[in-house]
């Protein structure tokens, strides 16, 4: 197993973040938080160009062909840049269901279309209330026609398709759909979040056309394993905003005096910081253990993505909410900056299930002897 | 490290068990045998008893050892981090003297830092060695020793210089803990073991060759020896486990374990034995209960990563990065690996984690756990200390400011 990247991935991690630097200042993040704009989109043209969403998709599909390590460098430096983009809904769930189970014309008919970012996808599971399960879903289809409402669904206003998850009664009781977005029996509303520089719909179908995803009753397994692979990749990113908030923190702190000294000398503050490092350091272990697994589809992925998740809620949490105490009274204003991680952080550590959700299946998969 | 040169090495080392493993030679014969050929410490260099290899080559080489059940060299105590040490800072007097005998474990050793008055702030140690013409005079007080009251030799923090800064005046020594001018006392701890000791030195002497490294170099060489044993490069992680096997070897095997070892016998507990929470909470069927099921996930993932930044440590070193800021990294991520699992073993026993002996869960296993458990936080340097470390030198924050600069005959000290 590999714990660091390879010399061509950290180039490539080079020219990610010199790219990000230079053209996702938090400037872009605010624009969003503030404005009506749902993403920014002159950095989403920008971001396709450089083939980012084209990165695992194999050659055969108009895709890079590359590995899920270069996916998460990529992850992690659009994590540490906070990056207002339908990134993660397009291409670690939307792309990642359709290679995971989609037939090769469904593969040939949507993978060059994400790869060249001429369209977004999403993922659209939950439902509003508490977690989802086969039994909640209360979305359901036949034969082709889907309904039913979904809730938050992440860039939902945005996307062209979603892949739906949909009650049914064989199997493990859910069925995966594609759906087409822009048709007329689809409507989506905006909805306000905790964080608006990532934005999130309803969406409700109305006998929208669908097209099955994988094979009936086994949605449920998929989303699973969708949900798996995906929280890799955005542990990558928790990792990369948690470190964003703690050179956040160390700036101000390095700058900043009271009592006659900087605040950075005292050690509550660099206490603090050190927890900081060290929670960050040990979340992004698990990471890199992540980032094995999936790239090498071990069976050992439950539990690589279990350990990486939560690993990467908690240090993503504390970093940021220890960023805006660093800051004192500032931290807690709309003018700065440490509401943009802080806010990220609490929308990634519920997006695709919370902490107990993958506590509850670390232990699951450990208890039924998956390789631990 | 390519799977070719693994394979190369792992035949090789099978090759060499195969030709002199031999069950029938004593163990100072057997070990002497191993530091001859190399394969007692791999990753050695070449010229010292080993071989070059690195780290990351050791599971390997172990598993082929343990193939054939060859027993290893001693490898676990502070003898480990006396040779670390040595092999860094020593002459080749030093070498020839005492790596030998470490690895036959014929001698061993113990580590003379902290003081009544210092722990934390080491570089304020008041043990004085004087320079008498012919010999290092020394006289003062230790504390903590672990291992002392077995030790054939202690690494020796001592001050050399009153008039200069406080780090600028300790000097390192090896002191024959045999003489007469050593008074060494256990000392029980809270869980009732009795593995550290007070030290008492008075007018006892050391050699002017026994000094390691410049007069006045103390505080570098103290720092080699705290980053190993931060990166529990001590060995105790790895405490010789009884083969149980019938055998002469063996038999002398048992009794080093159980003597010289024994004041490690705890150390697995204060570590928080992880390794028993699944099974702890499957036969009290704890399993069951969802809070319980949320504290030891927390648990498993802590533990996941503290193994996986150790290991991305190892990786680092062997590409040649520097040596970093794991050492603290690692310890704080022990000590809280400790204290949950603590927390765990709670939750599950209920009651049971109360009874000490044959009363208690797992015959007061579990309760060691529970008293044994405090002490990863303050051996080897306290999680402040960690903390502060992490701060100034990863971080780099400035440093707080300090009333101890200028001769060390002027600090503010305590009075013991
Ligand atoms: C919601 C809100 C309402 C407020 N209302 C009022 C009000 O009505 N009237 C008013 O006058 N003020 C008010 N304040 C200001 C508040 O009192 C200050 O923000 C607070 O005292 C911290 O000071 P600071 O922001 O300058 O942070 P700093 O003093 O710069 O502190 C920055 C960080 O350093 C730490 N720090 C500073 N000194 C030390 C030290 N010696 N040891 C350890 N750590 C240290 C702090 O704890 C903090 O984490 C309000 C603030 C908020 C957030
Ligand atoms: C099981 C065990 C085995 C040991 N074995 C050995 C051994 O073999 N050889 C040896 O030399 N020593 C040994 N020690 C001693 C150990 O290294 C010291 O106990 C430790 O370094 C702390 O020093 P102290 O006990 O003097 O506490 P102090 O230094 O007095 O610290 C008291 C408290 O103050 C805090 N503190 C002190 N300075 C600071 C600071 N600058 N910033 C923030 N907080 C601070 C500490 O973190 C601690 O919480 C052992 C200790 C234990 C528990």
């Amino acid at each position: 197993m590999n714990f660091e990247f390879s010399e061509e991935q950290n180039l490539l991690r080079e020219q990610a973040s010199g790219f990000l630097k230079d053209h996702c200042s938090t400037k872009v993040v605010r624009k969003i938080l503030d404005g009506d704009e749902s993403y920014d989109q002159e950095l989403w043209t920008k971001v396709v160009e450089m083939g980012w969403t084209a990165t695992v998709i194999p050659e055969e599909y108009d895709g890079l062909g590359m590995s899920y390590l270069e996916l998460c460098v990529i992850a992690e430096e659009l994590g540490r840049s906070l990056a207002p983009l339908p990134f993660s809904s397009s291409v670690y769930l939307a792309t990642e269901a359709l290679l995971v189970a989609g037939s090769k014309e469904q593969k040939e008919e949507w993978l060059p279309k994400l790869a060249s970012g001429s369209i977004i996808g999403c993922l659209a599971a939950g439902e509003g209330k508490g977690q989802v399960t086969p039994k909640s879903l209360t979305t359901s289809a036949d034969a082709s026609s889907l309904s039913g409402s979904k809730l938050p669904v992440a860039d939902g206003d945005i996307a062209d398709f979603a892949v739906v998850f949909a009650a049914c009664d064989s199997g493990d009781g859910a069925s995966t759909y594609l759906v087409d977005l822009n048709q007329s029996s689809v409507s989506r509303q905006k909805l306000d979040t905790i964080d608006p520089s990532r934005s999130h719909a309803k969406i409700d179908f109305a006998g929208a056309s669908a097209e099955l995803l994988g094979k009936e009753g086994e949605g449920w397994a998929l989303l699973n394993n969708i949900y798996d692979r995906a929280a890799v990749l955005f542990a990558w990113e928790q990792v990369g905003g948690a470190e964003t908030a703690l050179e956040m923190a160390k700036d101000y702190a390095m700058g900043r005096f009271a009592f006659g000294r900087p605040i950075a000398t005292y050690q509550a503050i660099k206490h603090k910081l050190a927890n900081m490092y060290v929670k960050n350091t040990l979340a992004k272990s698990n990471c890199y253990y992540g980032a094995w697994a999936l790239s090498t589809n071990a069976p050992e992925l439950p539990i690589a993505a279990a350990t990486a998740r939560v690993g990467a809620i908690q240090a993503y949490y504390f970093a940021s909410k220890e960023n805006i105490q660093t800051h004192g009274g500032m931290g807690f204003t709309w003018e700065f900056d440490c509401q943009f991680p802080y806010r990220r952080s609490k929308l990634l550590s519920i997006n695709i299930g919370s902490e107990p959700v993958w506590q509850e299946k670390l232990i699951k998969a450990i208890e039924t002897g998956r390789a631990a | 490290m390519s799977n070719l040169t693994v394979n190369a090495v792992k035949e090789e080392v099978r090759a060499w068990l195969q030709e002199n493993w031999d069950a029938g030679l004593s163990l100072v014969e057997w070990r002497n045998k191993l530091a001859d050929s190399g394969w007692g410490v791999p990753d050695w260099p070449g010229q010292w008893y080993g071989r070059d290899l690195p780290v990351a080559m050791l599971p390997e080489i172990e598993e082929e050892f343990a193939e054939v059940n060859a027993v290893g060299v001693a490898r676990s105590g502070i003898r480990m981090l006396a040779a670390a040490t040595i092999l860094e800072h020593g002459n080749d007097l030093h070498k020839k003297e005492f790596l030998r005998r470490i690895l036959t474990g014929e001698d061993t050793w113990c580590q003379l830092f902290s003081e009544p008055g210092s722990g934390s702030d080491l570089a304020g140690a008041t043990t004085r060695a004087d320079f008498d013409g012919e010999n290092w005079i020394v006289n003062g007080q230790k504390l903590w020793t672990t291992s002392a009251h077995h030790a054939d030799y202690g690494l020796l923090l001592a001050r050399t210089d009153w008039d200069v800064p406080k780090h600028q005046g300790l000097t390192y020594f090896i002191l024959d803990m045999t003489q007469p001018g050593v008074d060494v006392h256990q000392v029980k701890q809270m869980n009732g073991h009795a593995s550290f000791n007070q030290v008492f030195i008075t007018d006892a002497t050391v050699a002017p060759q026994y000094r390691v490294d410049e007069e006045g170099a103390g505080w570098r060489v103290a720092m080699t020896t705290l980053a190993h044993e931060r990166r529990n490069a001590d060995g105790m992680n790895r405490l010789n486990r009884d083969s149980g096997l019938p055998g002469a070897i063996y038999e002398e095997e048992r009794k080093e374990v159980a003597t010289v070892m024994e004041p490690y016998k705890w150390y697995p507990q204060r570590a928080g034995r992880v390794d028993l929470v699944m099974q702890r909470a499957k036969q009290t069927g704890r399993i069951e209960n969802a809070s319980v099921r949320q504290e030891i996930a927390k648990l498993l993932i802590m533990s996941k990563s503290a193994e996986w930044t150790a290991r991305r440590a190892r990786a680092a070193q062997e590409l040649g990065m520097p040596q970093g800021p794991e050492g603290s990294l690692g310890k704080l991520a022990a000590s809280n690996v400790a204290k949950q699992a603590s927390g765990v073993h709670t939750l599950i026993s209920g009651a049971d984690a109360l009874l000490t002996g044959s009363d208690g869960a797992m015959d007061g296993l579990i309760a060691e756990v529970l008293v044994s458990v405090p002490a990863v936080s303050i051996a080897g340097g306290t999680d402040e200390i960690q903390r502060n470390i992490i701060a100034e030198r990863v971080l780099g924050m400035e440093k707080e400011p300090r009333f101890d600069s200028g001769p060390f005959k002027d600090v503010p000290r305590n009075v013991v």
